[in-house]
């Protein structure tokens, strides 16, 4: 008689039940060594408790002090003649295995070693169960806890377990903990009284928000304390959005409209039509920008974003404050430097690790007649020192700065003579000169080579006669001809804020500058 | 060669989560040598293990106890001292196996009890006790063919093979109702009760194997007898429920004992020597049983068997007011019966309260 033990899982106590001894044991017949003291055997294994499911390496290790080795031969559980074997569980009862193995030299001496392996169950881990964004999960009874790996990706926002009123009734109450990066939600679900209409159902909602990126794991724990419940949820994963860039379109259709489409960041496709000679700015991803139907433009401009990434003010951080000084402003330079030397170093300090000579070094404010003299060293005049363009084209001043940022403070860039970049009282990318043209591919193709996160600009528009601020204001919006690479609308690096007032009243605190100072660095994604 | 000499058994009995006992401290240490004329070593453990189950209801079926963990340990010493270690995992029940099931009788198929035929208060859910095993997968309940409830057990179902195409009776991936196996659950999860909607009239019990065991249910609506339903730990272990539509007949039986005293006065002072209103015969502890008679009412050739594991059962409990009283099965023996000859077959059980009926609890 033998009895399966093996295979049964039940003692049904009032039958008798046997469990019988393991007589199936293969006896290993050691050999005895022969010549006493030489050869010396001993058995090394690579994994003495291994588990099962895996494989070791036996090794005999032989000591001989006259002869040499002729032979190995394994024996017990082993097999093979090298001195090197590998073994595997293959018993289907005993875990603890007998090797041998009989080491022979040329001269006749032989001698052995044994060793017992130890093989270990695989221990029963709880598998998780990977949900992807809009799958239902539907569960039956159980009692315990359940873990699910929410694969969410880089997604950010809400996460939102919704659950789904079952078929059937659902009683017990479950208590459902989701959690991301050391933060966590949790909440019991189940009948809510005296209607007991059941929380697991339509309606109801676990929602927990994710905020970055990374860490990318989310799990969610299912605990039910009692069986005889079930329940369904779908998991809703916020909207992915992808990587997308401007793209300048521009509609050249002789008869009717130029028709787009293109991927925008949440993966839906856009369509634009354009008459000709009409322009748009769009955000789109890369690749997927075409002229649909009839002939039109699609010119590629910088990286854009729903939100603009996170950056972080460094001690490496360079800020360049730049003031037009060809005339009309020179009263804005005091506030400005009260500004830089009082309020904005209050704030900005202790990201220079409150070294005030850091910061004194990081922050700069320019005379821009001055700066042009620095950078280009000839003797500037008045329409040189607006070329703001040309001067941010120079980058960082500080060879270890990994940020700059350069702060524009100007009213104009406007000349009777084709040396600035807009002749007097015209407005409009016609009237544009040679010289802007010239500076603005310069600017771009800097922009081109700088990663996004390296370089932003920033052009405070002060108020001046209509045509010379709204001349400088269309640079960025891309307005009358200066869309695409004509201007900086398709830049999310590069902005302009206008318009702001000259001499103003409360100029003399700096506050007033502060707050624009400030509020571009938000812009531009900086925590402050 | 090395033989086996002598052998050790440790055993361990416990409730909670599988593997949850103290090593150190088992339930039962057991050491045998063998015998020459013996070629193995048999430990028997069933009486060992049901000291330890403790079966309690309380006509609550979800916390109901009836199973416990049983691990053991065998160290098999061999003639040449070598050793060998075999472990395992057991559920332990207070169920028996007939003499026809052999040795080490299992029981696990995932309907737990003989019938597939059942008679039930019309109303009522129906309950049918499942084995949470390996083998089952789903259970689905049928209202006039149509499918009204489906509760899924696991999730690996055998797939069905046509040639080169694979077809899956189940292709929802999602589900994973695997309270199913053996390890990281607790005891209880294996005797479930799956209830049906009301009206259901038919559950179809499906295996990974694709197998399936239909259960037929025929609704009573009784309207001249009080219905009772009696529920008795049967042959897997489990507890099943039998409905009593028929007559009902309820019986004390009293036990008393007596002693004789000399009622005669030595003096007149009370009025007189020989006072004819004391009882000269005094009765001293009346003690009271009451006992049932019940009809099935109508049932299937099945249930002669319910009968038999009914009255075999160590435990019963009838359900009475909204809560449950142990009974014991007074009956010695159940004549089966047939269509074919008795036409309609009616069980009748007799069953007295395992309690005496004046509260003597002290």
């Amino acid at each position: 008689m033998a009895v399966n033990n093996g295979g049964d899982e039940k003692v049904n106590s009032r039958s008798p039940y046997y469990i019988e001894a393991n007589r199936t044991y293969v006896p290993v017949v050691v050999p005895v060594d022969n010549c006493v003291g030489n050869p010396v055997v001993t058995i090394t294994a690579s994994n003495p408790i291994p588990f099962t499911t895996e494989t070791i390496t036996l090794t005999a290790n032989t000591t001989v002090t006259s002869g040499t080795i002729v032979s190995y031969e394994w024996g017990g559980f082993g097999s093979g003649s090298t001195q090197s074997i590998t073994a595997t569980y293959t018993s289907a009862l005993i875990q603890s295995e007998v090797f041998t193995v009989k080491v022979t030299l040329d001269n006749g001496c032989y001698a052995s070693a044994t060793i017992v392996i130890d093989w270990q169950d695989v221990p029963q881990i709880p598998v998780d169960l990977d949900v992807n964004c809009g799958d239902i999960i539907s569960e039956a009874t159980f009692i315990g806890e359940k873990k699910y790996n929410l694969l969410v990706g880089t997604r950010t926002g809400a996460i939102n377990i919704n659950f789904i009123t079952p078929q059937y009734t659902n009683e017990s109450p479950v208590t459902f903990k989701m959690e991301w990066n050391g933060t966590s939600v949790s909440d019991v679900f189940g009948l809510i009284p005296p209607t007991d209409v059941t929380s697991k159902g339509d309606g109801y909602s676990l929602t927990l928000n994710k905020t970055t990126e990374q860490p990318e794991e989310v799990t969610l724990t299912a605990f039910a304390g009692l069986e005889n419940d079930n329940y369904s949820f779908q998991l809703e994963c916020p909207t992915q959005l992808f990587a997308t860039k401007f793209h300048t379109l521009e509609g050249t259709c002789e008869i009717g409209y130029t028709t787009f489409t293109y991927t925008d960041s949440k993966w839906v496709t856009q369509t634009v039509q354009l008459l000709k000679g009409e322009t748009i700015v769009i955000s789109g991803v890369v690749g997927s920008v075409v002229v649909a139907e009839c002939t039109g433009i699609v010119t590629e401009g910088g990286d854009s974003f729903d939100t603009p990434p996170e950056q972080e003010v460094d001690e490496f951080t360079e800020l360049i404050i730049v003031l037009d000084d060809t005339g009309s402003m020179t009263k804005t330079q005091q506030p400005l430097m009260d500004m830089i030397n009082g309020n904005l170093k209050q704030t900005l300090l202790e990201y220079y690790n409150n070294d005030s000579a850091l910061y004194d070094k990081r922050v700069k404010f320019h005379r821009s007649s001055e700066l042009w003299v620095k950078l280009y060293g000839t003797p500037v005049d008045a329409s040189k020192a607006e070329r703001f363009l040309r001067l941010a084209t120079a980058g960082k001043e500080d060879p270890d700065a990994t940020k700059t940022i350069y702060m524009f403070f100007q009213n104009e860039a406007s000349a009777a003579t084709q040396t600035a970049y807009q002749l007097n009282n015209n407005i409009g990318y016609d009237t544009a000169t040679a010289i802007y043209r010239s500076d603005i591919a310069g600017f771009r193709a800097f922009l081109s080579a700088t990663p996004y996160g390296e370089f932003f600009m920033k052009l405070f528009v002060v108020k001046y006669s209509e045509p010379a601020n709204k001349f400088l204001e269309d640079i960025f919006s891309g307005e009358e001809g200066f869309s695409g690479e004509k201007g900086l609308s398709d830049r999310s690096e590069c902005s302009a804020e206008g318009r702001l007032e000259e001499q103003v009243k409360y100029a003399d605190n700096s506050q007033y500058y502060y707050d624009f100072v400030i509020e571009a660095l938000r812009g531009y994604g900086f925590k402050l | 060669m090395a033989t086996l000499k002598s052998a050790t058994l440790k055993l361990w009995i416990y409730d909670g989560i599988i593997g949850n006992y103290d090593v150190n401290n088992p339930n039962y240490v057991i050491s045998k040598e063998k015998l020459n004329s013996q070629e193995t070593i048999l430990f028997e453990i069933g009486e060992l293990v049901k000291d330890y189950i403790k079966v309690e209801f309380d006509g609550d079926y979800g916390l109901a106890n009836l199973t416990a963990w049983v691990s053991y340990e065998v160290t098999n010493t061999f003639t040449d001292l070598t050793q060998t270690k075999q472990t395992g995992v057991l559920l332990g029940t207070q169920g028996y196996g007939y003499f026809e099931d052999l040795i080490n009788p299992q029981l696990i198929e995932p309907l737990q009890q003989s019938n597939t035929c059942i008679y039930w208060k019309k109303g009522e859910k129906v309950r049918v006790p499942l084995y949470a095993g390996q083998s089952m997968y789903d259970a689905e309940w049928f209202e006039n063919g149509v499918s009204v409830k489906k509760t899924p057990y696991g999730e690996n179902l055998t797939p069905i093979t046509a040639d080169t195409t694979l077809y899956s009776a189940d292709n929802v991936s999602n589900i994973t109702a695997d309270t199913t196996h053996i390890t990281n659950v607790e005891e209880s999860s294996y005797s479930v009760s799956e209830y049906s909607p009301v009206g259901a009239d038919k559950v179809v019990i499906t295996t990974r194997d694709n197998k399936q065991v239909t259960v037929y249910v025929t609704y009573i609506e009784e309207c001249k007898n009080d219905q009772f339903k009696v529920t008795f730990l049967n042959k897997f272990g489990v507890l099943q429920d039998v409905w009593m539509f028929g007559r009902r007949k309820e019986r004390a039986d009293v036990t008393r004992e007596s002693y004789k005293v000399n009622t005669i006065h030595s003096s007149t002072a009370k009025g007189t020597f020989y006072p004819t209103w004391v009882d000269t015969d005094k009765t001293y502890n009346v003690n009271t049983k009451k006992s049932l008679t019940l009809n099935t009412g109508f049932v299937c050739e099945q249930y002669s068997e319910v009968m038999q594991q009914l009255i075999l059962s160590e435990r019963i409990w009838i359900h009475e007011d909204n809560k449950v009283f142990p009974v014991t099965a007074k009956d010695s023996g159940v004549e089966y019966k047939t269509e074919l000859y008795e036409k309609l077959i009616n069980y009748t059980i007799s069953v007295e309260y395992a309690y005496s009926e004046i509260n003597l609890v002290r």
